[in-house]
């Protein structure tokens, strides 16, 4: 195939850069166990959700020295529960869900940025290290309020 | 060709290339038809773009009667889908028309019909249905919001006329290797067969959500239905969706600039290749527009991380390929020193400076879906504005300015009149305005999503917290490129109307551009033309992708859900 | 001719068309750079977020 010398280069360079973030990624992944939110092992029928547990009962609960879970249940508009209070340096373990649409719970400037589709549990952990008042909001487009809905942690 | 003249008028830095060659009337009405609707889907859907953009920017506020995600909705489907799609099947016809025997067959006219009424009545019968407010579902429609039943009809009518229009390019092309047996079918021909095969692979996702699932749960003969699985669907369609809008640009890259540009294509395997790899690698790629949901486990995601980087390949290809055609026909004008040639580009030729344009915008748009594919970066950016700036630097820019590049001299090629230089004129500055208003709005939707700012939301403060407080002045950057934006696709409109009805009559039409190859250019291996064997390859690698995934969707059963009208 | 000159024409030409792509293998390189250092930028924000 009439492929330039310089192609070559080329070819090996980007392609070598791109296996050099595939193995970056694959490392975080695999090695430190840092993935984007999944989590295979729990359905949950959203008709049902407010008399299942734990989402008949959503809210904050701790489990540990400063860790929590968080369980969090959205709708349209809104998250149950709405405000949540942490201590700084607190680790938060989500699990969020919905009831009706698929909704999402972002945290701006941080990287929790979890699906909620109807049927599954989103699992998550982070640590709060940094004081302040976290906005979180929906960013899949839910129907006429999604952009009302929002909810805060407040770390102490 | 060699049946170009240089004649007349004086145009750009070069004289008008016309040519001899001419449509037949029934390709040109067929084609025609085909660039009207598409033009017409891009004023409805631009002028919904503004809108949005405007109360987005908090500049304006809508009246009650008109929903900020309504208008969204006109927005995607009228020209991600819409116009898109219809474009791309004219542009297809003419270059079949012009390399496979220079005209279309009665057959494959037939279906091309078939496939226009299709796409023009589901078009229509969707577009009704979000105007009446009864489809506010955005373009990817997401379940279990649920539209009326006739937008999932009338998707499903526009996906199965494009078959129809794929069928009528196979045919012609199927008839030309017959007649030319063991030649090598022609460049253009080649590139759009490939691209429609895999549009038709890819499609098979999405027909398979809308008929199995949305129609009969929207009409209520199924109560309910799985989510995870109609998004796995949609995406199985939704990532090679974006290959089907690039590949025509790459078509007009690799076959009819090389003409413009009075250089050669120096290799007619090398592009073949390239568009063998997206057939290849463009479908199993779905997962990492879903990586941050639930329900797919993180092996699966991982490895269709994988195959995406994998399908930047021919892209980066595509990148020097594209390039040194340029520079070898800048250095066999005499260009000497390092980047001389860059100088002997035809910049004044519109049919060069739009597609030129869109390429280097190319570059932030292939940066920016590098980081998109990126498995853990993703939570950094997923469904923040950062997205919607990356599709409006691909398709918005990348595309649609090589579309609009190559509108111009093909509506006068198809009507027998003129390009005049003042048009030529208009459209570069159409251009300019275009890569300024992008900028503005693509460059801060950027960066605004970094510090978080969501996509497809109406204006919003967030009850005043101060991050999205922040977000403000951006905003503001971003409806003015809007607006800018705006400006461009009324000039882009006004172009191709005055080609269309008032521009001069020519005695010969202007030239259909379709590149030479270098004296040096050896026959292409007949591997690359068995297309049984990419297409098998195709199936298994998606099989390979997605079969144990879907399994466990299965095995897992999470509940159905009801519908939902929640706008 | 016999086969050794024309292999060395051959050769000649390939370095010749090679010379003529040096514009090309940079530009490429400046667009693999700008690719590069994004995504080093935002793994460096997703970095600074964990």
């Amino acid at each position: 195939m009439d492929l330039p010398r310089y192609e070559k280069i080329w070819l090996t360079f980007g392609f070598g850069s791109l296996i050099l973030f595939l193995v970056i990624l694959g490392v975080m992944a695999f090695g430190q166990g840092l993935h984007p939110p999944d989590s295979m092992k729990t359905t949950i029928d959203p008709e049902k959700v407010e008399t299942t547990a734990p989402f008949n009962e959503p809210g904050l609960k701790q489990i540990g020295p400063n860790e929590y879970r968080l369980t969090v249940l959205s709708y349209v508009f809104g998250y149950n529960p709405g405000t949540v209070r942490i201590p700084a340096g607190a680790t938060v373990h989500f699990e969020a869900t919905t009831r009706d649409v698929v909704h999402g719970l972002y945290i701006p400037n941080t990287n929790i940025n979890l699906m909620l589709i109807p049927g599954h549990i989103t699992e998550y952990t982070h640590t709060f290290n940094e004081q302040g008042e976290y906005l979180f909001l929906c960013h899949e487009y839910c129907g006429a309020g999604h952009h009302i809905m929002q909810g805060r942690i407040i770390v102490e | 060709m060699t049946d170009t003249t240089k004649e007349t008028p004086a145009f750009g830095n070069a004289n008008l290339p016309l040519s001899s060659f001419r449509f037949t009337k029934e390709d040109s009405k067929l084609i025609l038809a085909h660039l009207v609707f598409s033009f017409i889907a891009l004023f409805i859907g631009g002028f919904a773009g503004l809108l949005q953009g405007l109360e987005r920017g908090g500049l304006v506020k809508l009246p009650p009667q008109m929903g900020y995600y309504q208008l969204l909705t006109a927005h995607g489907v009228l020209l991600a889908l819409v116009f898109t799609t219809v474009f791309i099947v004219g542009f297809f016809y003419s270059g079949i028309a012009r390399t496979l025997g220079k005209e279309m067959s009665k057959n494959a006219r037939t279906f091309a019909w078939i496939g226009y009424y299709l796409m023009v009545i589901g078009s229509i019968v969707a577009t009704i249905t979000i105007l009446t407010n009864d489809a506010t579902v955005l373009y990817t429609f997401y379940a279990p919001m649920q539209a009326s039943p006739w937008f999932y009809v009338g998707a499903a009518f526009l996906i199965v006329g494009s078959w129809f229009s794929a069928i009528a390019i196979f045919i012609s092309y199927v008839k030309w290797r017959r007649e030319h047996h063991g030649k090598a079918s022609p460049l253009f021909a080649f590139m759009a067969v490939a691209t429609m095969v895999l549009w038709i692979h890819a499609t098979l996702g999405v027909v398979i959500e809308v008929v199995f699932q949305l129609i009969p749960w929207s009409f209520g003969w199924m109560p309910r239905m799985n989510v995870t699985i109609s998004r796995t669907l949609f995406w199985y369609f939704g990532h090679a969706l974006v290959y089907f809008w690039l590949l025509p640009a790459y078509v007009y890259w690799y076959v009819n600039l090389p003409k413009i540009i009075g250089g050669k294509i120096f290799s007619d395997a090398l592009p073949r290749l390239t568009f063998l790899l997206f057939v290849l690698f463009s479908i199993p790629v779905g997962f990492h527009h879903q990586l941050n949901e639930p329900g797919i486990e993180s092996f699966w995601k991982y490895l269709q991380v994988t195959l995406t980087m994998m399908v930047v390949v021919p892209s980066l290809l595509t990148a020097f390929s594209i390039m040194a055609t340029f520079e070898l026909a800048g250095r066999e004008k005499g260009a000497k020193r390092m980047f001389d040639w860059v100088k002997k580009m035809p910049w004044k030729d519109a049919r060069f400076f739009a597609p030129a344009v869109a390429m280097i915008i190319f570059i932030f748009g292939g940066a920016g879906g590098v980081i998109l594919a990126s498995y853990q970066l993703n939570s950094t950016v997923h469904n923040t504005w950062f997205v919607t700036g990356h599709f409006h630097m691909t398709l918005a820019s990348t595309v649609l300015l090589t579309f609009f590049g190559i509108a111009i001299w093909l509506i006068p090629a198809l009507n027998g009149r003129l390009l005049t230089p003042a048009i030529n004129k208009l459209a570069i500055a159409q251009t300019i305005i275009w890569a300024t208003g992008m900028t503005l709005m693509s460059g801060t939707m950027h960066i605004v999503g970094l510090m978080g700012a969501p996509r497809r939301s109406a204006f919003s403060t967030y009850g005043d917290h101060e991050v999205a407080l922040s977000w403000l002045p951006y905003q503001l950057v971003i409806s003015i490129g809007g607006v800018l934006l705006f400006i461009g696709v009324m000039l882009a409109l006004f172009n191709f109307f005055y080609l269309l009805y008032f521009a001069p009559r020519a005695e010969k039409p202007v030239d259909y551009p379709i590149g030479e190859f270098a004296e040096h250019v050896k026959k292409p291996p007949k591997i690359l033309e068995r297309w049984s064997v990419w297409i098998g390859i195709s199936i298994v690698l998606s099989i390979i992708a997605y079969s144990v995934p879907i399994m466990q969707m299965f095995q897992h059963d999470a509940p159905g859900s009801i519908p939902f009208r929640t706008w | 001719m016999n086969n050794m000159s024309d292999l060395s024409t051959f050769q000649k030409n390939q370095e010749q068309k090679d010379e003529n792509l040096r514009g090309t293998l940079i530009l490429v390189f400046f667009i693999g750079s700008i690719i590069l250092l994004s995504w080093i930028g935002v793994f460096s924000i997703y970095l600074a977020r964990l």
